[in-house]
Protein backbone atom coordinates (compact mmCIF):
# COMPACT_ATOMS: atom_id res chain seq x y z
CA UNK A 1 0.00 0.00 0.00
CA UNK A 2 1.47 3.24 -0.92
CA UNK A 3 2.29 5.82 1.61
CA UNK A 4 0.38 9.06 1.45
CA UNK A 5 2.87 12.43 0.98
CA UNK A 6 1.50 15.31 2.01
CA UNK A 7 2.89 18.96 0.67
CA UNK A 8 4.58 19.93 3.19
CA UNK A 9 6.05 15.83 2.94
CA UNK A 10 7.29 16.33 -0.45
CA UNK A 11 8.67 20.00 -0.11
CA UNK A 12 10.45 18.79 2.71
CA UNK A 13 11.79 15.96 0.97
CA UNK A 14 12.69 17.82 -2.21
CA UNK A 15 14.94 20.09 0.48
CA UNK A 16 16.16 17.44 1.99
CA UNK A 17 17.28 15.93 -1.28
CA UNK A 18 19.36 18.82 -2.17
CA UNK A 19 20.80 18.97 1.09
CA UNK A 20 21.96 15.40 1.17
CA UNK A 21 22.98 15.43 -2.75
CA UNK A 22 24.88 18.56 -2.59
CA UNK A 23 28.56 17.21 -3.33
CA UNK A 24 30.97 19.90 -3.21
CA UNK A 25 29.07 22.96 -3.18
CA UNK A 26 28.05 22.20 -7.14
CA UNK A 27 24.32 21.84 -6.46
CA UNK A 28 22.10 19.07 -7.44
CA UNK A 29 20.47 18.70 -10.87
CA UNK A 30 16.85 18.48 -11.55
CA UNK A 31 17.37 14.81 -12.71
CA UNK A 32 18.61 14.05 -9.58
CA UNK A 33 16.48 15.80 -7.33
CA UNK A 34 13.12 13.84 -9.33
CA UNK A 35 14.76 10.23 -8.70
CA UNK A 36 15.51 11.10 -4.87
CA UNK A 37 12.35 13.12 -3.93
CA UNK A 38 10.51 10.40 -6.21
CA UNK A 39 8.25 13.09 -8.15
CA UNK A 40 7.26 13.44 -11.91
CA UNK A 41 9.25 16.09 -14.04
CA UNK A 42 6.16 17.67 -13.92
CA UNK A 43 5.46 18.11 -10.06
CA UNK A 44 9.48 18.39 -9.72
CA UNK A 45 9.69 21.74 -11.43
CA UNK A 46 6.68 23.06 -10.55
CA UNK A 47 7.57 22.92 -6.84
CA UNK A 48 10.91 23.96 -7.56
CA UNK A 49 9.85 27.25 -9.09
CA UNK A 50 8.00 27.48 -5.55
CA UNK A 51 10.76 26.85 -3.48
CA UNK A 52 12.85 29.09 -5.85
CA UNK A 53 10.27 31.91 -5.98
CA UNK A 54 10.29 31.32 -1.66
CA UNK A 55 13.82 31.53 -1.40
CA UNK A 56 14.37 28.21 -0.11
CA UNK A 57 16.68 27.41 -2.42
CA UNK A 58 18.46 28.93 -4.99
CA UNK A 59 19.16 28.23 -8.91
CA UNK A 60 22.83 28.19 -10.15
CA UNK A 61 24.07 27.77 -13.29
CA UNK A 62 27.24 25.00 -13.30
CA UNK A 63 28.82 24.31 -17.00
CA UNK A 64 25.45 25.50 -18.75
CA UNK A 65 23.32 23.30 -16.35
CA UNK A 66 20.41 24.25 -14.19
CA UNK A 67 21.25 23.30 -10.18
CA UNK A 68 19.70 24.06 -7.01
CA UNK A 69 21.32 24.76 -3.73
CA UNK A 70 19.95 25.10 -0.49
CA UNK A 71 19.68 28.72 0.89
CA UNK A 72 20.46 29.47 4.44
CA UNK A 73 16.20 30.18 4.66
CA UNK A 74 15.74 26.72 3.28
CA UNK A 75 18.00 25.00 5.91
CA UNK A 76 16.07 26.87 8.64
CA UNK A 77 12.80 25.49 6.94
CA UNK A 78 14.23 21.89 7.11
CA UNK A 79 15.44 22.09 10.46
CA UNK A 80 11.94 23.89 11.84
CA UNK A 81 10.13 21.24 9.91
CA UNK A 82 12.04 18.61 11.86
CA UNK A 83 11.44 19.75 15.09
CA UNK A 84 7.30 20.38 14.11
CA UNK A 85 7.05 17.25 12.99
CA UNK A 86 7.67 15.34 16.04
CA UNK A 87 5.73 18.04 17.71
CA UNK A 88 2.72 17.14 15.55
CA UNK A 89 3.69 13.31 15.92
CA UNK A 90 3.38 13.76 19.66
CA UNK A 91 -0.81 14.33 18.70
CA UNK A 92 -0.24 11.18 16.29
CA UNK A 93 -0.56 13.32 13.58
CA UNK A 94 2.06 13.58 10.62
CA UNK A 95 3.22 17.10 8.88
CA UNK B 1 -29.80 21.75 57.46
CA UNK B 2 -26.06 22.25 58.60
CA UNK B 3 -25.02 19.61 56.65
CA UNK B 4 -26.85 20.68 53.55
CA UNK B 5 -25.57 24.08 53.96
CA UNK B 6 -21.54 22.45 55.04
CA UNK B 7 -22.19 19.94 51.71
CA UNK B 8 -23.20 23.31 49.51
CA UNK B 9 -19.74 25.33 50.63
CA UNK B 10 -17.53 22.08 50.36
CA UNK B 11 -19.32 21.93 46.78
CA UNK B 12 -18.47 25.67 46.21
CA UNK B 13 -15.21 24.72 46.94
CA UNK B 14 -14.83 21.81 44.96
CA UNK B 15 -15.78 24.47 42.21
CA UNK B 16 -12.86 26.86 42.82
CA UNK B 17 -10.81 23.90 42.72
CA UNK B 18 -12.04 22.82 39.15
CA UNK B 19 -11.89 25.85 38.35
CA UNK B 20 -7.97 26.55 39.21
CA UNK B 21 -7.85 23.26 37.13
CA UNK B 22 -9.69 24.66 34.30
CA UNK B 23 -7.04 27.56 34.40
CA UNK B 24 -4.13 25.31 34.48
CA UNK B 25 -5.72 23.89 31.12
CA UNK B 26 -6.33 27.06 29.69
CA UNK B 27 -2.95 27.47 30.38
CA UNK B 28 -1.49 24.15 28.73
CA UNK B 29 -3.58 25.02 25.84
CA UNK B 30 -2.20 28.52 25.20
CA UNK B 31 1.27 26.98 25.47
CA UNK B 32 0.58 24.15 23.25
CA UNK B 33 -1.26 26.55 20.59
CA UNK B 34 1.63 28.81 20.42
CA UNK B 35 4.02 26.32 19.67
CA UNK B 36 1.38 24.49 16.89
CA UNK B 37 0.75 28.65 15.34
CA UNK B 38 4.74 29.49 15.21
CA UNK B 39 4.68 25.76 13.23
CA UNK B 40 2.21 26.68 10.87
CA UNK B 41 4.00 30.03 10.64
CA UNK B 42 7.13 28.43 9.88
CA UNK B 43 6.03 25.01 7.87
CA UNK B 44 2.76 26.25 6.43
CA UNK B 45 1.37 23.02 7.63
CA UNK B 46 -2.54 22.46 7.10
CA UNK B 47 -2.14 19.64 10.47
CA UNK B 48 -0.35 22.06 12.53
CA UNK B 49 -2.90 24.50 11.26
CA UNK B 50 -5.39 22.30 12.93
CA UNK B 51 -4.29 22.23 16.40
CA UNK B 52 -3.60 25.69 16.63
CA UNK B 53 -7.64 26.39 15.46
CA UNK B 54 -8.15 23.34 18.31
CA UNK B 55 -6.20 24.92 20.97
CA UNK B 56 -7.30 28.06 20.03
CA UNK B 57 -11.11 26.94 21.13
CA UNK B 58 -9.89 25.07 23.67
CA UNK B 59 -7.89 27.57 25.60
CA UNK B 60 -10.98 29.96 25.40
CA UNK B 61 -13.19 26.63 26.87
CA UNK B 62 -11.38 26.12 29.70
CA UNK B 63 -10.68 29.52 30.74
CA UNK B 64 -14.37 30.82 30.28
CA UNK B 65 -15.26 27.46 32.14
CA UNK B 66 -12.64 28.60 34.91
CA UNK B 67 -13.48 31.82 35.14
CA UNK B 68 -17.30 30.68 35.53
CA UNK B 69 -16.24 28.24 37.70
CA UNK B 70 -14.19 30.73 40.12
CA UNK B 71 -15.83 34.56 39.44
CA UNK B 72 -19.12 33.95 41.20
CA UNK B 73 -17.79 32.98 44.45
CA UNK B 74 -16.12 36.36 44.29
CA UNK B 75 -18.99 38.51 43.78
CA UNK B 76 -20.94 36.29 46.27
CA UNK B 77 -18.08 37.04 48.83
CA UNK B 78 -18.48 40.93 47.81
CA UNK B 79 -22.12 40.94 48.29
CA UNK B 80 -22.39 39.09 51.04
CA UNK B 81 -23.45 42.08 53.24
CA UNK B 82 -25.89 43.29 51.04
CA UNK B 83 -29.42 42.98 51.86
CA UNK B 84 -31.48 39.98 51.26
CA UNK B 85 -33.26 40.75 48.22
CA UNK B 86 -30.22 42.33 46.27
CA UNK B 87 -28.51 38.60 47.49
CA UNK B 88 -31.60 37.07 46.06
CA UNK B 89 -31.80 38.96 42.70
CA UNK B 90 -27.69 38.59 42.02
CA UNK B 91 -28.15 34.79 42.38
CA UNK B 92 -30.87 34.44 40.08
CA UNK B 93 -28.31 36.73 37.35
CA UNK B 94 -25.22 34.77 38.75
CA UNK B 95 -27.10 31.45 37.68
CA UNK B 96 -28.35 32.65 34.27
CA UNK B 97 -25.04 34.52 33.27
CA UNK B 98 -23.43 30.94 34.71
CA UNK B 99 -24.80 28.47 32.49
CA UNK B 100 -24.78 30.97 29.46
CA UNK B 101 -21.22 31.64 30.09
CA UNK B 102 -20.99 27.29 30.84
CA UNK B 103 -22.64 26.93 27.55
CA UNK B 104 -20.57 29.22 25.57
CA UNK B 105 -17.59 27.48 26.84
CA UNK B 106 -18.60 23.92 25.86
CA UNK B 107 -19.31 25.65 22.49
CA UNK B 108 -15.79 25.88 22.46
CA UNK B 109 -14.62 22.88 23.49
CA UNK B 110 -16.84 20.87 21.57
CA UNK B 111 -15.57 23.23 18.46
CA UNK B 112 -11.94 22.56 19.71
CA UNK B 113 -12.50 18.67 20.11
CA UNK B 114 -14.12 18.51 16.72
CA UNK B 115 -11.33 20.03 14.91
CA UNK B 116 -8.49 17.64 17.03
CA UNK B 117 -10.83 14.75 16.05
CA UNK B 118 -11.30 16.04 12.33
CA UNK B 119 -7.04 16.01 12.06
CA UNK B 120 -7.36 12.64 12.64
CA UNK B 121 -10.15 11.73 10.49
CA UNK B 122 -8.50 12.79 7.91
CA UNK B 123 -5.87 10.77 8.31
CA UNK B 124 -7.77 7.64 8.60
CA UNK B 125 -9.97 8.48 5.78
CA UNK B 126 -6.88 8.80 3.01
CA UNK B 127 -4.84 5.42 5.31
CA UNK B 128 -7.89 3.02 5.23
CA UNK B 129 -11.09 4.96 3.47
CA UNK B 130 -12.80 4.67 6.97
CA UNK B 131 -15.36 7.57 8.30
CA UNK B 132 -14.91 8.86 11.46
CA UNK B 133 -16.91 7.61 14.44
CA UNK B 134 -20.60 8.26 14.65
CA UNK B 135 -22.07 10.02 17.59
CA UNK B 136 -25.60 8.44 18.30
CA UNK B 137 -25.68 8.22 21.73
CA UNK B 138 -26.77 11.59 23.02
CA UNK B 139 -29.49 10.78 26.39
CA UNK B 140 -29.34 13.97 27.55
CA UNK B 141 -31.82 16.71 26.75
CA UNK B 142 -30.04 19.75 28.32
CA UNK B 143 -27.79 22.05 25.90
CA UNK B 144 -24.88 22.09 28.15
CA UNK B 145 -25.32 17.96 28.14
CA UNK B 146 -25.66 17.98 25.01
CA UNK B 147 -22.53 19.89 23.86
CA UNK B 148 -20.13 17.95 26.52
CA UNK B 149 -21.77 14.58 25.34
CA UNK B 150 -20.44 15.22 21.79
CA UNK B 151 -17.34 16.64 22.72
CA UNK B 152 -17.14 13.75 24.88
CA UNK B 153 -17.18 11.27 22.25
CA UNK B 154 -14.30 13.85 19.95
CA UNK B 155 -12.37 13.30 22.90
CA UNK B 156 -12.72 9.59 22.96
CA UNK B 157 -12.10 9.42 19.34
CA UNK B 158 -9.24 11.45 19.34
CA UNK B 159 -7.71 9.46 22.03
CA UNK B 160 -8.47 6.44 20.89
CA UNK B 161 -6.42 7.34 17.18
CA UNK B 162 -3.48 8.93 19.35
CA UNK B 163 -3.01 5.61 20.64
CA UNK B 164 -3.61 3.45 17.57
CA UNK B 165 -0.37 6.15 16.01
CA UNK B 166 1.12 4.76 19.25
CA UNK B 167 1.45 1.71 18.08
CA UNK B 168 2.77 1.86 15.12
CA UNK B 169 5.13 4.02 15.97
CA UNK B 170 5.96 3.02 19.89
CA UNK B 171 7.55 6.96 20.83
CA UNK B 172 6.94 7.69 24.08
CA UNK B 173 5.14 11.39 23.57
CA UNK B 174 2.34 9.87 21.55
CA UNK B 175 1.74 7.78 24.55
CA UNK B 176 1.51 10.69 26.96
CA UNK B 177 -0.44 12.43 24.59
CA UNK B 178 -2.58 9.47 24.49
CA UNK B 179 -3.45 9.37 28.55
CA UNK B 180 -3.37 13.09 28.49
CA UNK B 181 -6.74 12.72 26.66
CA UNK B 182 -7.70 9.93 27.65
CA UNK B 183 -7.88 10.97 31.34
CA UNK B 184 -9.48 14.19 30.20
CA UNK B 185 -11.92 12.06 28.91
CA UNK B 186 -11.98 9.58 32.05
CA UNK B 187 -12.28 12.56 34.23
CA UNK B 188 -15.45 14.41 32.84
CA UNK B 189 -17.40 10.42 32.48
CA UNK B 190 -16.98 10.31 36.34
CA UNK B 191 -18.09 14.20 36.84
CA UNK B 192 -21.11 13.01 35.33
CA UNK B 193 -21.63 9.75 37.38
CA UNK B 194 -20.58 12.06 40.21
CA UNK B 195 -23.35 14.25 39.31
CA UNK B 196 -25.97 11.31 40.97
CA UNK B 197 -24.30 12.05 44.33
CA UNK B 198 -25.23 15.65 46.28
CA UNK B 199 -22.71 17.94 47.68
CA UNK B 200 -18.60 16.69 47.64
CA UNK B 201 -18.98 12.79 46.62
CA UNK B 202 -15.18 10.81 46.49
CA UNK B 203 -16.41 11.04 42.79
CA UNK B 204 -15.85 14.29 42.05
CA UNK B 205 -12.52 14.28 43.86
CA UNK B 206 -11.95 11.63 41.43
CA UNK B 207 -12.59 13.27 38.57
CA UNK B 208 -10.42 16.34 39.95
CA UNK B 209 -7.43 14.00 40.29
CA UNK B 210 -7.70 12.37 36.69
CA UNK B 211 -8.38 15.51 35.14
CA UNK B 212 -5.11 16.80 36.63
CA UNK B 213 -3.32 13.81 35.57
CA UNK B 214 -4.59 14.18 32.31
CA UNK B 215 -3.67 18.17 31.65
CA UNK B 216 -0.25 17.01 33.39
CA UNK B 217 0.12 14.15 30.66
CA UNK B 218 -0.66 16.82 28.32
CA UNK B 219 1.82 19.21 29.32
CA UNK B 220 4.60 16.69 29.50
CA UNK B 221 5.43 16.18 26.01
CA UNK B 222 5.00 19.48 25.26
CA UNK B 223 7.29 21.02 28.06
CA UNK B 224 10.19 20.10 25.84
CA UNK B 225 9.44 22.24 22.81
CA UNK B 226 9.93 25.68 22.79
CA UNK B 227 8.44 27.91 20.90
CA UNK B 228 10.97 28.51 17.76
CA UNK B 229 10.73 31.83 16.04
CA UNK B 230 12.09 31.18 12.70
CA UNK B 231 11.45 33.54 9.60
CA UNK B 232 8.03 33.31 8.19
CA UNK B 233 8.27 30.90 4.93
CA UNK B 234 5.40 31.14 2.19
CA UNK B 235 6.13 27.89 -0.16
CA UNK B 236 2.68 27.95 -1.73
CA UNK B 237 1.15 25.21 -0.29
Amino acid sequence: MSVYRTQVKIVADVLTSINDGNEGESGLGITRIIQKANLSYARATKIITRLVDSGLIEQVTIDNNQRYILSHKGIEYLRSHSDFADFAESFGMKL
Amino acid sequence: MIIVLGSYFVFAEYKIIEGLLYLIGSFIGYRILRIAREGYRNTRSPTLLRLTISFIALTIGFFITGFTYMFPRFLYLTFQYDILQLRLEFLGISIALTSLFLIIAASFELFGYFVLALGHGIKSYRKSLLAPAAFGFLTTISVLSILKSISFVFLLYGSFETFISYLESKKRPILFMFLGFSSLAAGEFIRWMALFYSGLSPLMIASILVKLIGFIMLYTPVSSFNTYKGEENNVGI
